[in-house]
């Protein structure tokens, strides 16, 4: 049954990211005032792109050809160590904590990063070196975190900081845990290239960041590509939803049923995190990018007064 | 091993000998002839080299047995006796007339800085009734008296004696005290003495014979 | 049996230096027999590393004829890992620089392999030495062996300052080792390391461990004696970079291990020192590389960075033996053993390959630099391997080594001592913020130097580093980078027995969770596979790819090649592709004011034959703080009192044994009060 459950975790991260990006741009489009794309529409972009031929830089080697493959096998890997439908490690939950997570994430990266810079191509070095940059502020702000985690649930482990916030519910209201979530969230908006770091939407050259990585990229690549980066937006936000904020509404190891009530449950907790998103999109305005690393000093800045709270008030 | 009691008959002898050996630096900085001063500093070595035997009898240590023959190959007769043919016969050097002080003065400043010797190296300190207790502040008279030496004399020739004297004091020091001191640094003292004095000896004669006189005060003149 | 092959060892590098010296570089053979010795001895003390962690300790004692006390050498399992880890790279290296060696005329004159051999030596001798001498010995030995390497190309610009530096801190840090050994040897009345094994912690003894600290820092390259690596490493001549960056910089450490092991608990303040320092070290250094334009002052600036990582795991090793929690200790040094092991592997690598790339392109300045994968595969995916295993990358030994790391400072909440748990979170900010910013460096070097646009000049290739013996030196360097991660559960049991010595019992083997699985010692805080993580990421990955070639009809391998997208005008001048001047520009001009940089407007004159007129350069310059604030500062001091003093030379023998003898009256004052 656990076998199960752990693929039935990856497919519902693999199904459900596009429809969860789908439904953020409807939900921006309507608080627009315009009625927007419908929420599959990620799905027949997927659809289309999959049957494209592709065009690669007469310059790339076979590490741009490859890249594709292993960001999505790293965005795979992540979906079954963290928990999404279930509060219980599955079977391969084994493979890495919340910090090796990261450090898969950040393979992820690499590689994304590497490709670019393998097309010779001059958009992709200013996404490639610009990103690694907001990747390298991300890292101090994440670890500390991680170190409010490990005060509040002495572990690293996302299955036992959801069990030690499940059995004292209390700490949701700490100081520590309350600004290590919002510290957490800050830096989900920076890792997925949201407002206001960035414009997920339109394309300007001249700004773009996580786009500028990918643009050489066309046909089934960019596909793989554009999948993978909305599995990340999916996996961060259940991550943030299962572990910081709702704790509760996982299904066991061992029940299939409580598995698969656990998805609705999820869907609930994904629109809250979405609405979320969607009232800061529509509400700032994009940051100049070297502001971007004020708004990273700001996240470090929560997180560190939430270690050091942790000092003074502890559970 | 025990110590060397300086109530022993061995102690006694070594007590005596430093004495001697610091009578002998005396002697050499009250003294303003060139002969004078080899033939004191020959003296003093051949005290050491009978220092060292006592102290090699006592332990039955060959390899300070050894030090005490070479101390007195080398020391007593052959570094006098090559200072005798190479330096003063060559150069004709009898009279020192380049001191700074007088010898009166000389005497009382070393005076002083036996006293003092005996007043930083308390012997209460030292274990009681062992001879390094009489010894050590002998010989670090010795050592203060032949840098004294070098500093009141300015010929070349004598502030080389001033410091062979100066390392018989620091040998003697280093017998009594640690007679299991490793006979390869021994060895290489040794050596530093001869390739310093050979040094010396080519230094002084190369280029002092030009100078005839020289003093340090005029190969001062030559400073960049 | 040990002792017969460490003689052994010895003797066959006493060989190879002697053949260096009297043959010299101009045979062919005498360029070769003497590495071929070097990896024959390497494998012998390679040996006996693996023979001492396996089995007991042992002490001999070699009588009182070499020094003032009794010379002893010991075998332990401490001792072993480091002459294993120093036998292992010795081989490899070695093969490396007979590949490298080849040619004619890149090895000239006498002395290379002398020094190189000397180094070998020195370092085997200190991880041996069981007497205060005898480590102190060895230790300049191989200052001496730095200076030769480094002064070895002394006609190339600005190499005599380096080799110059490399030889001031060297002594700096020797000295400081020396007073404290004379602290402690004062203390125990012995020379022996074993007699100051139970010494009562005392401010001397804690003033003597600080001064082991600083002397073994120096030579690892901590803020801020750091300023030698960057330039003392490429003033050595080929894979001597990666002998001197990856496996005798780990004297170093451990010095640092073995006196952990026999002073016992540190002062508290030196805990969070090393800490703090630590920590700014790893920052300094992987921002300053990031933005260096040379190919060889990256790698070497990187270093600096690990040496920080690899002292915040023994800053977290030193809080846990103060505060009394094992736990603690054992996690952190067990992380910066890991870290130790992922830098001397990764970093022989690197240095190993970019000498074949550089004598090959005649340059090491990354802007000329570009596609050497293609030139040199061999080298360039030994660098590859190398890159993402100082990133800290999955799935590499790197990455188990900064996971451990982060997991011991997460350790914070377990001490209660508010200056350590402040220390260790910022220590931990810190260590994060290196990580990324490695990643920046290391993409950069990859990017933009391993792959992209291959060169167009069409000078001849030299194949040197498809030599057999090339190949296996960087193959021995290269893989392991990956085999030490899939192996984790192995080499940390390994490394358990060794650190059993400085931990006093086998608490770091409480990081294997089961068989196959890790965690940071304590049970229950959080796991880690990355065996297992070799088999799911490679599977993920294939499963991927057959999905989609599967899916797409097999129209995935079939792709259309064009150039690569500029921008949407045309005739647009310059460069086409991404400089690595330009990558690094975003960091810069964040951290500016670390950095210290500065830009200047440059009018450049037109060129006659272009109708351009009127260009402006922009030209950036970075300054090292601690130079320029630390050194330089203190060498205007030093000039001044030196003016000072030149009035007290007169240039008369008997004054200056006038100034002897008033020293030897004061000091022998000082000595008679303090009694």
């Amino acid at each position: 049954m656990p076998v199960v459950l752990q693929v039935l975790q990856s497919l519902t991260v693999l199904v459900g990211a596009p429809l969860y990006v789908g439904a953020i741009s409807r939900a921006e489009s309507i608080v627009a005032s315009k009625r927007g794309p419908s929420v599959f529409q990620p799905y027949r972009d997927l659809a289309k792109l999959l049957r494209k031929g592709a065009s690669v830089s007469d310059q790339a080697s076979w590490v741009y050809a490859g890249a594709p493959f292993v960001v999505f096998a790293c965005y795979l890997t992540v979906s079954v160590i963290v928990p999404i439908i279930t509060s219980q490690p599955l079977p391969l939950a084994f493979l890495a904590d919340l910090i090796g997570g990261a450090f898969v994430l950040g393979l992820a990266a690499f590689t994304m990063a590497l490709a670019a810079l393998d097309t010779a191509s001059p958009q992709g070095g200013l996404g490639a070196s610009r990103a690694t940059w907001m990747g390298s502020l991300v890292e101090p702000a994440l670890i500390l975190v991680f170190f409010t985690v490990g005060v509040l649930s002495a572990s690293d482990n996302p299955y036992l900081m959801n069990h030690a916030v499940r059995s004292s519910p209390y700490a949701l209201v700490l100081p520590t845990h309350v600004l290590g979530t919002l510290a957490f969230f800050m830096l989900v908006l920076v890792e997925n290239g949201r407002i206001p770091i960035e414009n997920p939407s339109g394309s300007i050259e001249i700004s773009m960041i996580e786009e500028g990585r990918v643009t050489e990229y066309s046909g089934r690549h960019y596909a793989l590509m554009r999948w993978a980066s909305w599995m990340k937006l999916f996996l961060l936000s259940s991550i943030f939803m299962n572990v910081f904020v709702i704790p509760w509404g996982l299904g066991n190891a061992h029940s299939l049923a409580g598995g698969l009530l656990a998805i609705p449950v999820l869907a609930g907790k994904l629109a809250l995190c979405g609405l979320a998103i969607v009232v800061i999109d529509s509400s700032f305005a994009k940051l100049r990018f070297f502001r971007i690393a004020e708004f990273l000093g700001a996240a470090f800045l929560i997180a560190l007064v939430g270690v050091i709270t942790s000092y003074v008030v502890s559970v | 091993m025990q110590s060397l009691s300086s109530s022993s008959i061995d102690g006694t002898l070594l007590t005596l000998s430093s004495v001697g050996i610091l009578l002998a630096a005396f002697a050499c900085l009250g003294s303003k002839l060139f002969n004078r001063y080899v033939a004191y500093y020959g003296f003093q070595s051949v005290l050491l080299s009978f220092a060292a035997a006592v102290v090699a009898y006592h332990y039955d240590s060959a390899e300070l047995w050894a030090l005490a023959v070479i101390t007195l190959a080398l020391k007593g007769i052959a570094i006098p006796v090559a200072t005798q043919r190479l330096l003063l016969h060559r150069l004709d050097l009898k009279r020192d007339v380049a001191l700074s002080t007088g010898l009166s003065t000389s005497l009382i400043v070393g005076a002083l800085l036996t006293a003092f010797a005996y007043l930083v190296i308390e012997p209460a300190d030292l274990p009681h009734g062992v001879v390094a207790a009489s010894v050590v502040p002998l010989s670090t008279a010795v050592v203060l008296l032949g840098g004294l030496a070098m500093v009141v004399r300015r010929h070349t020739v004598a502030q080389l004696i001033g410091w062979l004297i100066t390392e018989n004091g620091v040998f003697l020091g280093a017998i009594t005290l640690v007679a299991t001191f490793p006979f390869i640094v021994e060895a290489g003292i040794f050596l530093d003495l001869v390739a310093a004095t050979l040094i010396m000896v080519v230094f002084v004669s190369g280029i002092t014979r030009r100078l005839a006189e020289a003093t340090s005060s005029e190969l001062r003149g030559l400073q960049g | 049996m040990n002792g017969v092959l460490l003689i052994a060892a010895l003797a066959v590098w006493a060989a190879g230096a002697g053949v260096d010296l009297l043959v010299g570089a101009r045979r062919r053979w005498g360029r070769l027999a003497p590495y071929g010795a070097g990896a024959v001895g390497s494998a012998l003390v390679c040996a006996v590393g693996v023979r001492s962690v396996l089995g007991a300790r042992h002490v001999f004692d070699l009588g009182t004829t070499l020094a003032v006390d009794h010379t002893l050498v010991q075998l332990d399992p401490l001792a072993g890992l480091f002459l294993t880890l120093t036998g292992g790279l010795g081989v490899a290296i070695s093969s490396c620089f007979v590949a490298w060696a080849l040619p004619p005329d890149r090895v000239r004159g006498h002395a290379t392999a002398a020094a190189y051999l000397l180094v070998l030596g020195a370092v085997t001798v200190i991880v041996l030495a069981a007497d205060a001498f005898t480590f102190l010995f060895a230790w300049e030995a191989l200052t001496l062996g730095f200076y030769a390497l480094t002064s070895i190309q002394r006609r190339q610009p600005g190499t005599r300052r380096a080799s110059w530096l490399t030889l001031g801190i060297g002594k700096v840090g020797g000295g400081a080792l020396l007073i404290g050994f004379l602290l402690l040897s004062g203390k125990a009345h012995s020379t022996s390391l074993s007699a100051w094994h139970h010494l009562a912690h005392s401010p001397t003894t804690d003033a003597a461990f600080a001064l082991v600290v600083v002397g073994c820092a120096a030579k690892v390259g901590l803020v801020p004696f750091h300023v030698w690596l960057p330039s003392g490493y490429p003033a050595a001549p080929g894979p001597a970079r990666a002998a001197m960056a990856g496996l005798a910089a780990n004297v170093g450490f451990y010095g640092l291990w073995r006196f952990l092991g026999i002073l016992g608990a540190p002062p508290l303040w030196l805990a969070v020192a090393v800490l703090v320092i630590g920590g700014l070290t790893a920052f300094g250094g992987i921002a300053f590389g990031a933005v260096q334009g040379r190919l060889n002052r990256v790698v070497a600036y990187s270093s600096v960075e690990n040496a920080g990582l690899i002292l915040v795991g023994y800053g977290v090793a030193l809080a846990g033996e103060a505060t009394g929690h094992p736990g603690v200790a054992a996690v952190g040094l067990l992380a910066a053993s890991l870290q130790i092991l992922a830098h001397a592997v990764a970093k022989s690598a690197l240095f190993g390959a970019s000498a074949f790339v550089e004598s090959d392109f005649g340059t090491d300045d990354l802007e000329t630099l570009r596609g050497i994968g293609r030139r040199h595969p061999v080298s360039g995916a030994a660098f590859g391997l190398g890159s993402l295993t100082m990133a800290g990358l999955p799935p590499t030994i790197g990455f188990v080594s900064e996971w451990f790391m982060l997991e011991a400072l997460l350790q914070e909440f377990r001490v209660h001592q508010l200056a350590v748990r402040l220390s260790m979170a910022f220590a931990g900010a810190l260590v994060a913020l290196s990580l990324g910013l490695a990643a920046l460096a290391f993409i950069r070097l990859i990017g933009l130097t391993v792959l992209g646009r291959s060169p167009e000049t069409t000078h001849p290739r030299s194949a040197d580093d498809r030599n057999p013996l090339g190949v296996l030196g960087l193959g021995l360097l290269a893989l392991p980078c990956l085999a030490l991660s899939a192996a984790a559960p192995w080499v940390i049991r390994y490394l358990g027995r060794g650190l059993a010595v400085v931990l006093g019992g086998h608490t770091a083997l409480s990081a294997l969770r089961s068989p196959w699985v890790l965690q940071p010692v304590f049970p229950d805080f959080s796991i880690l596979s990355p065996s297992w993580l070799f088999v799911v990421m490679p599977i993920a990955f294939a499963t991927v790819t057959s999905a989609t070639v599967v899916l797409s009809r097999r129209g995935l391998l079939r792709v259309r090649r064009v150039p690569a997208w500029r921008s949407a005008t045309s005739g647009v001048a310059g460069a086409d592709e991404y400089s690595a001047f330009g990558y690094a520009n975003v960091l810069r001009h964040v951290l500016s004011n670390v950095l210290g940089s500065r830009r200047s407007l440059v009018h450049v004159e037109p060129e006659a034959d272009e109708d351009l007129h009127g260009h402006v350069a922009v030209e950036t310059m970075v300054v090292e703080p601690v130079l320029a604030y630390l050194y330089r500062p203190a060498r205007a001091v030093w000039l001044w009192l030196a003016t000072g003093t030149k009035r007290l030379q007169s240039g008369r023998l008997d004054a200056y044994v006038g100034y002897m003898l008033v020293a030897l009256l004061v000091l022998l004052v000082i000595v008679a009060t303090m009694r």
